[in-house]
């Protein structure tokens, strides 16, 4: 974790590992306290978002391969205006415009475990971005104070 | 953090209590405990979410996964998740639409 001016920085590099997400949860709570950014409320849609993240990074990364040492990178500045937190894997990339599932008040819903996710992710943060190219996918999102 | 599965009877419902951490890395124990109590015959299951620190859409899928496979039983889920921020994320996503959600046992078992 460094300071960068009025900004407080913490950068990770991870193996493409669910047995990390708690640890991410756990580090990310203590940084987002060392800023007066994130209510504890919002502190609590950080930890969700940051773990819808990780996953999805994590699980690109699988459809390349679960054994080639494939890392998640993680971001994260905060200022006192807001949390900026950026992760990357280097996955084949997605569509995180088209929903493939059905609307959740059409009961065939109910067929599909998965895709709940990026709604959550947008529902949540202020601002968010995908960038996907050939070396993989760059997810941005930016987390601030809500009245 | 570890996931606990506690799995009792009463009053006719089989209840499974979960505490602990709900995401991917312990989803998949989550996924077979359901599977197996549903493939058990349970007809009326009961999942306690009331000592869940923390569920992602993985956890949520899950749940989602475990009321289809009672319906197609002719089954009922029913969940406890008290009031607060896990219980909005049911809220956000519709499932509340869609799953028979209480806040406690005293809320509505039948």
């Amino acid at each position: 974790m460094t300071a960068a001016g009025d900004d407080l920085v913490v950068e990770l590099c991870l193996p493409s590992d669910p047995q990390y997400l708690a640890m991410v949860r756990s580090l990310l709570t203590v940084f987002a306290g060392q800023i007066p950014t994130l209510d504890d409320r919002r502190i609590g849609d950080l930890k969700l978002v940051v773990t819808e993240l990780f996953t999805n990074a994590i699980e690109a990364n699988w459809r390349v391969s679960r054994t080639d040492g494939r890392q998640v990178q993680l971001r994260c500045v905060a200022n006192a205006v807001e949390l900026v937190m950026t992760v990357t894997d280097s996955g084949p990339g997605f569509d995180a415009i088209r929903d493939p599932h059905p609307p959740v008040e059409d009961p065939s819903r109910l067929e599909f475990e998965r895709g709940l996710g990026i709604p959550l992710i947008q529902y949540l943060a202020d601002e968010v971005d995908f960038v996907t190219t050939d070396s993989g996918t760059q997810a941005t999102v930016v987390l601030r104070n809500r009245g | 953090m570890d996931l606990s599965l506690i799995t009792t009877e009463a009053d006719g419902h089989t209840v499974l209590a979960v505490s602990g951490d709900i995401d991917l890395s312990t989803v998949p124990n989550l996924r077979a405990r359901l599977i197996e109590i549903v493939s058990s015959g349970t007809t009326s299951f009961v999942i306690d979410l009331s000592s869940v620190q923390f569920i992602d859409s993985t956890g949520l899928g899950v749940l989602v996964g475990a009321q289809r496979r009672l319906r197609a039983v002719d089954g009922q889920l029913t969940l406890i998740v008290p009031d607060g921020q896990m219980r909005s994320l049911f809220h956000v996503t519709g499932l509340d639409r869609v799953l028979t959600i209480v806040d406690g046992v005293e809320g509505g078992l039948t």
